[in-house]
Parts: structure tokens; sequence; C-alpha cells
């Protein structure tokens, strides 16, 4: 019973090493670094926001107008009670491209405390942008303020600048 | 007896957990000073522990413990001793300190709530006494730090272990209160706040419930006017198709019936269910309400310290004295009206009480009084008097006065109740102190006093005697009122304006409505009251005609004010909640609110609309102007002159160039006398003026421009740095027709307003 035994344990000994040698590491996919970033549509122009700002997607059933307020602000809706103020990035961008939104998905962002919803024609999904993707320098941006936008990708994606756009001084409305 | 008995027990629990705290933070601040010793620290800490002891010595007294009353008032005299000496505490003192509170909490921990008896008082009489001989001994140098005990908690090592040992079992008993910050309270019962909403939905239902009802009775009488007739078409046709119809009216019948039976039933219970929300969200929000409350006392110290800070600048010896302090008070209306009564304060001082010569020839002690007095009156309002001992309100100089600013003439001033003269000290710009000093005098202030107390609810009066002394009398709401509003459409959209703002409504086609010195008005009343629209307030369209229109009688006291909307659906109560970020501050909007419907609402700042009705009202017709104006919007703004008048060379160039940018043609002006030369030789559309200017203020411009000149008419639009309300305010009074902040400048925004001005 023991030899038989001590076969088994040399045996096994044997697969072991013949496993190590044989062993290679797990080859994984280069990925540069970068962040994943939810993209959507505005006036034609592809627009992403790091995930990390990003809270959630909603559906705009209704929003309350405020009156006596810049345009960028279209106005407050209810998200389970607590309100959200609505914004319009294409007058805060003084984009061309005022036409009717092509739908009611709503962007809700947030910046610690601060939060926010941007209205958009669509929301296009999540993607990974690599940081060495990012232009920052592109004269194509001329028309957006600098330190709101941080570039733009190849795909003519333009990257907001969470931090420095969704900021109480940035949008307050204080008369 | 028995009452007393129980009394008594009420009276030794709140001084257990009241004991309990000081004696907590004694420790704590011990703790903290021994981790970081030095002599600020320690004047610190002695200033605090003096608080706690001070207290806990008042209320030892009132439950009788006269060993732990003889143990604080002995500590209190060496803190007080090395407060004088500005002194450190010495370790062994602080270690001393240490046992004796932690004694303490033992004495007061093992307190009988029936007999009031403890135990430990002979251990802490000897401890005292051993301290108290250390300390008055040379300090040792050999230090006994307190940390020791506490981190050695758990051996033996030292000997009177037990003593310092912090009785832990008062955690576990201190059932009756507990701490919660005010923070996570106030979000509760705004929480509560929204509960309105329940309610209303259950109102909404029912009134559902009852439409259907009715529009399935009116089917009901329908069919059973036309139920023979069919009866009898079927009787004519074939046997087959008779038996059909009969089946199909008997079917029809019985489901009708079953209809109307589970919709009564349904009534039924929405009408339980409306009076069980109701009882449930009322009494919740009552008690909720209740729960932050707060006793007027807690202002006392704030006040105490005002009123010796300005009779000590003043050199007036003045006594402060506050009776029905335990009074309480909605946390919010006690906020809202601190200032007033700050100012009231300061008022008493500085108008009121004379200088110490004064009062010594007129032979009044040269101590003077002010006495501030709460009680209670009928249906939830306090009364608050605050009553000096000054010189009183000279009645003749009122008179004067109002006489010189042309308010009344010497033979009306005659005829004039004392009760109207004094309401001229609550008209802004109205201060019978020949000087204005750095405290008071410059008249607007008691014109805020009221119109916050006013908001709040509440009136004020004043009673005064020559010589005797003046007592301002305020009446004000202990706990907040659930809030109405009316909801009323404008441009298609639901808009609610706060019932308590309103005075009356009125279709403007049942009265008489004209215009007047180019002015839209109606009569109210005697009296002609200007109209605006709240759609152009809000720069929404209108949609009716004004003959249309429902007038809200808005406005207080004597300015009354039509504000036009289209119609009126409703009244509701309203839970407001305010803008969320980054809306800081909307113009005429204070929040939003859910309606029955579901949807969100905005609400109106009446407040904010009555200022600018005021405005638009000032330029003649404005409200045909305005709207000519917008069809050409500045098509000719070329020909429009422009005079900026700013001391600061930045904000001077600034303007120029966003103003001449917009095609206006512009002018500047150094400082207010500058500004009204260049006005008197020139005609101008429109002034912009900064506040704070030598020579002549912007304030002071404006009103000479109003007052003064030839072109009042002309509109003023005064930019500053400064953001308060009374400055917001006294720029309204003195005329000015916008009001425009230099902190949030922004170049469209001011271009909005010159364009809607001109």
């Amino acid at each position: 019973m023991s030899e038989d035994a001590g076969r088994k344990a040399l045996e096994r000994n044997i697969l072991k090493h013949r496993a190590m040698l044989l062993a290679r590491p797990i080859e994984k996919p280069f990925t540069p670094p970068g962040k994943q970033y939810v993209v959507f549509e505005l006036a034609k122009e592809r627009f992403a926001c790091d995930i990390a700002f990003s809270d959630e997607v909603i559906v705009v059933k209704s929003i309350l107008t405020i009156p006596c307020t810049p345009q960028y602000i279209v106005g407050v809706l209810s998200l389970r009670g607590s309100l959200v103020t609505v914004i319009d990035l294409r007058y805060f961008f003084n984009m061309q491209e005022k036409t009717v939104l092509g739908s009611d998905r709503a962007l809700v962002i947030k910046n610690g405390d601060f939060r926010v919803a941007l209205l958009t024609d669509d929301v296009v999904g999540l993607q990974y942008i690599a940081h060495d993707e990012i232009q920052s320098n592109n004269t194509i941006l001329y028309n957006f303020p600098k330190e709101h936008v941080s570039g733009i990708n190849n795909e003519r994606t333009i990257i907001l600048n969470p931090p420095s756009l969704f900021r109480q001084e940035v949008l307050e409305v204080n008369q | 007896m028995s009452v007393d008995l129980e009394f008594l027990k009420k009276l030794r629990e709140a001084f257990q957990i009241e004991a309990t705290e000081h004696l907590e933070e004694v420790s704590n601040t011990l703790l903290s000073l021994e981790k970081n010793p030095g002599l600020a620290q320690s004047q610190a800490s002695i200033e605090k522990m003096l608080r706690n002891f001070h207290s806990l010595k008042g209320s030892s007294r009132a439950v009788n413990l006269s060993t732990i009353e003889k143990t604080c008032q002995e500590i209190e005299s060496i803190l007080v001793e090395h407060k004088s000496a500005s002194r450190e505490l010495s370790a062994n003192l602080t270690d001393d300190l240490y046992k004796l509170a932690c004694s303490m909490l033992t004495c007061v921990t093992s307190l009988n709530l029936e007999s009031g008896i403890t135990s430990g008082e002979n251990e802490l009489e000897k401890q005292l006494a051993g301290a108290l001989s250390r300390a008055s001994s040379p300090p040792n140098l050999e230090s006994n730090p307190i940390s020791d005990y506490v981190s050695n908690e758990g051996s033996a090592t030292s000997e009177n272990q037990e003593d310092v040992k912090l009785p832990h079992t008062l955690a576990s008993l201190s059932t009756g209160t507990m701490r919660v910050s005010v923070d996570r309270m106030e979000e509760i019962v705004k929480r509560l706040e929204e509960l309105v909403y329940a309610k209303l939905v259950a109102d909404q239902r029912l009134t559902d419930c009852d439409d259907l009802q009715s529009i399935l009775g009116k089917w009901t009488r329908q069919w059973h006017r036309i139920r023979p007739e069919v009866e009898n078409e079927a009787q004519k046709s074939g046997h087959k198709q008779k038996n059909y119809i009969q089946e199909f009216i008997d079917l029809h019948d019985s489901f009708v019936g079953r209809l109307q039976e589970k919709l009564l039933n349904l009534e039924i219970s929405f009408q339980q269910e409306k009076r069980i929300t109701h009882n449930l969200v009322d009494g919740l929000l009552e008690k909720s309400r209740e729960l932050t409350m707060t006793p007027f006392s807690v202002l006392q110290d704030l006040f105490e310290r005002i009123v010796r800070d300005i009779s000590k600048q003043q050199d007036k010896d003045v006594r402060f004295t506050l009776t029905g302090g335990e009074t309480e008070i909605d946390r919010h209306i006690l906020d809202e009206f601190k200032e007033p009564m700050i100012h009231l304060l300061r008022n008493s001082i500085d108008h009121g009480i004379e200088s110490r010569s004064v009062r010594q020839q007129k032979g009044k002690p040269e101590q003077s009084n002010i006495r501030v007095t709460l009680s209670m009156i009928d249906s939830g309002k306090v009364e608050i008097s605050i009553k000096d001992d000054g010189r009183g309100i000279d009645l003749e100089k009122i008179k004067e006065r109002a006489i010189s600013m042309r308010i009344m003439t010497a033979e009306k001033a005659e005829e004039t109740s004392e009760q109207q003269l004094y309401a001229l000290l609550f008209r802004s710009s109205f201060s019978t102190k020949d000087e204005v000093s750095d405290i008071s005098g410059r008249g607007i202030g008691l014109a805020i006093v009221k119109e916050t107390i006013e908001k709040l609810g509440g009136q004020i009066e004043i009673d005064s005697k020559l010589d005797q002394g003046t007592t301002f009398r305020l009446i004000v709401p202990v706990r907040r009122a659930t809030m109405f509003g009316v909801t009323a459409m404008v441009d298609n959209q639901t808009l609610v304006v706060p019932t308590s703002a309103i005075r009356s409504a009125i279709r403007v086609r049942d009265c008489d409505s004209r215009i007047v010195q180019g002015r839209w008005t109606l009569t109210f009343g005697e009296r002609l009251v200007p109209m605006v629209w709240l759609a152009d307030i809000l720069d929404l369209d209108n949609k009716v005609e004004h003959e249309e229109a429902v007038a809200l009688i808005c406005g207080k006291g004597d300015y009354p004010v039509a504000i036009l909307v289209e119609e009126v659906t409703g009244e509701q109560e309203v839970a407001v909640s305010p803008l969320p970020a980054p809306l800081t501050r909307v113009r005429h909007i204070t929040g939003a609110t859910l309606l029955k419907t579901g949807d969100l609402a905005a609400v109106i700042n009446v407040n904010d609309v009555l200022s600018s009705a005021h405005l638009l009202g000032s330029n003649a017709d404005a409200l045909e102007a305005r709207r000519a104006r917008k069809a050409k919007s500045g098509t000719n703004a070329a020909t429009k002159k422009i005079l900026v008048t700013d001391d600061s060379i930045t904000s001077r160039v600034l303007l120029k160039n966003i103003l001449e940018s917009n095609d206006y043609q512009v002018e500047v002006a150094n400082d207010g006398e500058d500004a009204w030369q260049k006005l008197q030789t020139k005609r101008f559309d429109l002034l912009i003026t900064d506040v704070e200017m030598p020579k002549m203020s912007g304030f002071e411009l404006t009103k000479k421009v109003r007052t003064e000149s030839t072109f009042s008419d002309m509109p003023i639009i005064v930019v500053t740095s400064l953001a308060s309300l009374e400055d917001r305010k006294t720029g309204v009074e003195v005329g000015a027709s916008a009001y425009f902040v230099k902190s949030n400048f922004e170049k469209s925004n001011l271009i909005d307003m010159v364009k809607r001005l001109i």
C-alpha cells in the first residue's frame, strides 16, 4: 500500500514539474492609458464626458421652464423627488445649430455636490478614449472656451473638461 | 404633594442629563489640554470650563446637591484665580480637576430620581479637600498625567482606579434626549414639508372619482330616457334579434350597476384615505415644526454683547434685561427677525438713551435700562417689547421733519394722530437724528425692520413718552404657517403666487380701468392702482387682452399694485423647494413646487415683482411703450446716448466698451457731481451709475435726478459691487430703474437691461 502511495506522490511531482516548465504568462492585450467616456450628440457634434462625472442617463418627461434665466438654462426637472437644473450646452457654447432636440434623453452630470442635467440629441454610449488620442490644441475647437474643453480625438469627438465646466461659478445664475 | 414629587423627578432627570453633558465637556477639555498644553490653550480651556462649572453650580443648587455645588464653587474660584493671573493650569491641577469631574459624574449618575439621594458625595468631599490642599501648596513639578489613567483604564495599577473611571452606564441610561445636528433635522423637516403633495394627491383622486361618477351618472340618466324606445324597437323586430337586444340591455344594466357600486366604494375609500393622509401629514408637519422651535434666549448673549459694545462705544451705561426668554420660536423666524431686533436695540441706545450728562441734568439715574420682554398672546403669536428709559420720541421733531420733507403741511401735521406720526418713522429716508452716525440715523433701518416683520406675518408698533422712554412692540407668529398659493396661468404656464401676498383678486373687466398720466391703472376700493402684466415682468407672452385678465392686488399698505394674469385656476397648499444649483437667485422666482397634477410650477417672488412693477411704472405708459419697443428691439440704438458714471477707470472703460460695441453713444463721468454737471448741459437717454463714489454717491445722484431735474423720468441703472438687500432697497427707494451687481457682471445681461429700458 505504502509503495503505491509513494509512486502516486512521485507521479504528482513529475507532473507538477512538467507543468511549471510549460507554463507561460497570460498574454494581455496592450491598452494605452486612457479613460471611459460617455459619448453624446448635440447639434451634430459628438461630445464625450468622463464617466467619473456622468451620473446617469435619464428620459426627460417634463421640464419646468424658469422665467428670467439665461438661455442655456432650460429649466428644472424633478429627479426622484429632488430638483435638478437642465442645461442646454448649445447656448452655453454659442453653437450655430439651434434646432429642435433629437431625443428626450439627458445626461446627469455630477461634480462633487454639484449636479446638472445636459440635454442631448442622442446618448451614443460608452467609449474608451486613450489619453494620447486627445489633441488639445486643435484649431477646430476655436469656438469653444479652452478651459471647458480638454481636446478632440480623431473621430472628431469633443472631450469636455467636467471639473472646469460643471461648476457653480461657471453656470451660476445669481440676479 | 404628588405633583411636586413628579415635578422634582422631572427636574432631577433634566439635571442628570445636563450635568452629564457639562461634566463630559469638562473632561474632554481637560484631556485635550493635557495633550496640547500651553498658556493660550490653558486660558481658553479655563474659559470653557468656567462656563460649564458655573451652569452646573446653578443647576445643582436647584436640585439640592450641595456637595456638587460646593465643589463647583471651589473649582470656579481656583479657575478664576488662574484666569486673572493668566497662569497656566499645572499638570497636577489638571489631573485633580479631571478626577473631581469624574467623581461628580459618579455622583450625578447615582442620583436617585425619586428620593434625590446620591451616593459618593462623601468620596467627592474627601477628594475636594485633597485637591484644595494640593492647589494651595506650591505646584509640584512631578506630574501625573491623566492620560495614564485613561489609557490604563483596564489594568489595575492605579490605586484609585475606580474613582477616575468614567461611568459608562449613563450612556444607556440617558433615554431622555438625543443630540441630532441641526442640518440633519432641517433636512428631515424639509422632506416632511414635501408630504403636502401626498395631501394634494389624495384630494385630486377624490375629485377624479367624483368626475367619473358624474360622467357615469349622465350616461345612466340618458339611458333611462331612451331605454323604453330601444325596448319598443326591439319588440318590433324579429324574435331572434329581440332576444339579442334584451340580453344586451340586461347585461348593460348589470354592468353599469356594478360600475356605479365600485365607484361608490372607491369614493368611500378615497375619502377615508384623504382623511387619514390629511391627519397624518398635518400632525407630522406640526410636530416637525415644533422640533425646530428654539427658545428666544439663544439670542440673549448676542444681544447683551451688542448692547455692551455700543453703549461702551458711546460712553453710556446701559443695563440689558430679558424676560420671557424661554418662549419658543421657530428657528427660521428667529433667524429672520434677529437683524431687526439688533437694529432696534442699536436705535434705542443711539437715538433713545441720552448721554450721561444729559441724564444727570434731567435727574435720571445714570444707568439706563433696556428691557426686552416676551409674552405669548393668543393663537401662536408672541409679543416682543423693547423698552428703553431714554428721551422718548419727540413728536414735534417728527412734525418739523415731515413738513420740511414736504410729506405734509403744517396744518395737517397738527391734525395728525400720534400713531400716524410714529408711522412716518417707518418710512425710508426719514430720520429725526440730526446727524448720521455709523450706527444708525440713516433713516433706512426702520423701514426694513417693518418690512421684515411684515414679511413674517407680524406687525410693529411704537409707543413713546417724551423723556420717559420708547417702547417698540413687535408681534410675530411663533411658528411657520403652512403656505398656500394661488395657481395662475401666464403664457400657458401655471405659476404659483403665494396667497399671503395677495390682498384681493378681481377680473379687470369688472372694475374701472383706464390710463391715468400715461399709465394703466384700475380702481380698487377708492384708489387708483397701477397695473402690470406678470407676463411682461417675467418676459413671457400675453395671451389675452387686459379686460379678460384677472388682477391680483398685491403690495403692502400704501402701495398696492395690480398684477395681471390670464386666469386664476385655483388655490392649493404648497411646499416650496428652492431652485437647484446653479440657480442661486433668479429674479422674480422663489422656487418650485408640485401642483396637484404632479407637475412642477414656479413660485413667484412677489417682493421682486413689486419692486420691478414700480420701476416699469415709473416710465410713462410703460406697458404700451415696452411692447412697442420689444417689436422694434434695438433698431435705433445708435441714436441713444448713455452717460456712464464710475470712479474706477477700469469699470468705466469696461462699461463704455460693452455699450459702444452695441452701438450706443457713450459719455463718461468720474463721480456724481461730474455727472450732474454733464446732465445739465446735455440730454441723455440713460444714466448708468456706480454707487460708491467720491463727492456725490450714485444714490445721491439718482435722488437728485429724480427730484430736482427736468428729466426726472430718465431711466437709471445703478451698477455696484454692493449686493446687499439693503442697498438694493436703497436703490429702489431713491428711484433707480434697475439694479445691477458688478460681481455677477455678465455682458449680455447688462445689454438686455439697457435694451429693456431705452
